[in-house]
């Protein structure tokens, strides 16, 4: 998907959240809905001028976050065909990592999928290993233990060893 | 007990050997946990609480109001380093905060806020002392009509934050308003855009749609350019500590503004203490020279702005805690909580006959600041260096620690999908341009514009917009809103008659 495709869904999305805010918030009860239709209502007309002002100062901002636009700057090296390959891949990785947070376990899943991308980008074993074992330390010594922060076992693993 | 006696003797309390020992554990443990994301100053009081009981009253003030006191300060730690907010205080200094250390400057950007962050909390407590025998008349003043304003004030402030395009700062403000409604409605029980999912039921929480909103981006932005945060050599580690905290100290007059805005922002309960970074954020940006074109991309005076005014609002949040005893904040509320454990009741009695306490906690401010100041600043070196550590074995340990902020906020798996959700959204939010920060604003405010709505309009139905002072404010948000079109109007019309 090009990025100027991207951005017309972007703006499309936004504008058809509004639009569906708007109408499901005229279905609520007058107290419950005033906040969501005053919000909506104004951000529909916004949306649109926001559209035109880009539309309008096109040229020199195509793909390019807006230099002053008070958030982080995208740069070249963010957009170019290598980096969205790479940003594919980091994708692929986290949505595994959750479903193997979810799988196997916060204390297994994660430092597991930590140790795959280490290994995945060519880290010496060594390195990688230490670093997984790292955050099972902080995972299990640091949440679990320090915080008392109870980390949830896998579905898998509840399965498989009880829970 | 005379003010110049409870001022000496709320000295003399903390700098009792346990006391003092306790405040020290106390910025230890707070520095500590709060560089984890989604671990604030909340946790570490809840942690502490316990602990407290079983401690003489001062031992228990100097260990719970130094946890609250520093845990702004190294809030920015993370922020700066890996964009990685470490509380909700801290979220605007990551927008020149970070940049600067991608540009090799991490020292200079720490030192210039942990500087700022110490001078800010002496400030803060400074206005505290002052304005104890002034504050009643001031809160007393403002109704819930000004307070939806000045909500709207806050929302106006972000279109500053969105360059040449204001309307899409506007638009993500109001998103993020939406996104504040979402759950199971407070008053009238009705589920709003919940879709029968338990975790909105809830509604969404600040720290996954934060972490989501700027970890998750930035750390693709970090997959995606393939290089370390810092793409350059890092300066001189101890000439950019150095030059950072001249930065703080050569914007004096920047330091007193911030602060002032982050002590207004403090003493309006309820307002949020995590909103007066933004705010001090969007003054600078419209006050400072330049700031247009340089705020965003690594300008120091972002920083100091930032940390000046989260480190003050403490200070100024302090204010309606103890005088009328209503905590400016959740956190607050914990800390209030943890007052009552040991026997000290915030109101009338506070001020009073036990106002050694009161300066107590002044003390504690300014001591505690200072000294978390200092710790940071010593060990710049080894934080700023984090910088140059390769993508690859940076991305997958935060991303995972992060998972986990998301998931300790309320020990739900569903705030994981939520972190997850708007990471994606923020990544394409960033990628075409839209800014981010106003959502959280948005979303920090929501519920309180929704409150106070709903109590103005019965109290005077939509006439509330025409009292005194909501009036007054709404048609100078409307001026602020409106100057650079009438700007463009009016030159273009001076324009036409020249011709």
């Amino acid at each position: 998907m090009s990025l100027t495709v991207s951005r017309t869904v972007l703006s499309l999305s936004l504008l058809a959240l509004f639009t569906y805010t708007l109408l499901a918030g005229l279905d609520m009860p007058f107290r419950a809905s005033m906040l969501p239709v005053l919000a909506s209502g104004l951000a529909l007309p916004l949306t649109l001028l926001a559209i035109y002002i880009e539309w309008k100062t096109d040229n020199d901002t195509k793909n390019q976050a807006d230099d002053s636009s008070g958030d982080l700057a995208v740069s070249e090296s963010e957009v170019s065909v290598d980096a969205f390959r790479r940003v594919r891949y980091f994708f692929v990785w986290f949505v595994c990592l959750i479903a193997c947070a979810h799988l196997l376990g916060f204390l297994i899943g994660l430092p597991l999928m930590v140790l795959i991308y280490l290994l995945a980008h060519r880290e010496p074993l060594k390195l990688s290993i230490f670093l997984s074992f790292m955050v099972l330390v902080i995972l299990y010594g640091g949440f679990q233990k320090g915080l008392v922060l109870p980390l949830p076992e896998g579905i898998l693993t509840m399965m498989l060893f009880g829970g | 007990m005379n003010t110049w006696d409870a001022v000496w003797a709320g000295l003399i309390h903390i700098l009792e050997p346990t006391a003092f020992l306790y405040m020290m554990l106390g910025i230890v443990i707070s520095s500590t946990l709060v560089a984890l994301p989604g671990i604030g100053s909340k946790t570490a009081i809840a942690l502490l609480l316990p602990l407290a009981f079983t401690l003489d009253k001062f031992e228990a003030i100097c260990l719970i109001v130094s946890v609250w006191a520093v845990s702004n300060t190294a809030n920015s730690i993370t922020s700066i380093l890996f964009a990685v907010p470490g509380g909700s205080g801290s979220q605007a200094t990551i927008l020149d905060g970070y940049p600067m250390a991608r540009n090799g400057e991490a020292s200079r950007a720490l030192s210039a806020a942990f500087t700022s962050s110490a001078l800010g909390g002496i400030f803060g407590a400074i206005v505290l002392a002052i304005s104890l025998p002034v504050l009643k008349p001031l809160v007393i003043l403002l109704g819930p009509p000004e307070f939806f304003v000045l909500i709207l004030f806050g929302i106006a402030m972000v279109s500053t934050l969105s360059g040449k395009n204001k309307a899409k700062g506007l638009v993500i403000g109001i998103l993020g308003l939406l996104v504040s409604s979402v759950g199971i409605h407070l008053v009238s029980g009705i589920p709003r855009f919940t879709f029968g999912n338990l975790t909105l039921m809830d509604g969404l929480n600040l720290i996954p749609v934060t972490i989501g909103l700027f970890a998750i981006p930035e750390l693709i932005s970090l997959v995606a350019s393939g290089s370390s945060i810092s793409k350059m050599e890092l300066n001189n580690l101890d000439s950019g500590r150095r030059q950072g905290m001249r930065d703080s100290l050569t914007h004096w007059w920047l330091v007193i503004r911030s602060s002032l805005v982050g002590v207004w922002v403090g003493m309006i309960p309820g307002l949020g203490s995590s909103v007066a970074d933004w705010f001090a954020y969007g003054h600078a940006r419209a006050t400072e020279k330049g700031a247009e074109e340089t705020f965003g991309k690594g300008d120091v005076r972002g920083v100091i702005a930032v940390d000046s005014a989260t480190n003050a609002k403490e200070g100024g949040s302090l204010i309606p805690t103890l005088a009328f005893g209503i905590p400016g904040s959740s956190t607050l509320a914990l800390v209030f909580g943890g007052l009552l454990i040991v026997g000290v009741k915030p109101g009338k009695e506070i001020l009073t006959t036990h106002l050694d306490v009161t300066f107590s906690f002044i003390w504690l401010l300014i001591i505690a600041s200072v000294i978390t100041s200092l710790l940071c600043i010593i060990f710049i070196k080894p934080l700023a260096k984090a910088t140059q550590v390769r993508p690859t074995l940076l991305v997958p340990v935060i991303c995972a620690v992060s998972l986990v902020g998301a998931f300790a906020n309320s020990n739900n798996f569903g705030d994981i999908i939520v972190m997850a959700t708007f990471g994606v959204f923020g990544y394409w939010l960033r990628l075409h341009g839209w800014p981010r920060p106003p959502l959280l604003l948005g979303l920090v405010l929501g519920p309180e514009a929704e409150r106070h709505l709903w109590t103005s309009y019965q109290l005077y139905e939509w006439e509330f917009v025409l009292r005194p002072i909501t009036g007054s404010l709404l048609i100078l948000l409307i001026l602020i809103l409106g100057w650079p079109t009438l700007k463009a109007l009016f030159a273009k019309l001076q324009q036409g008659e020249q011709v």
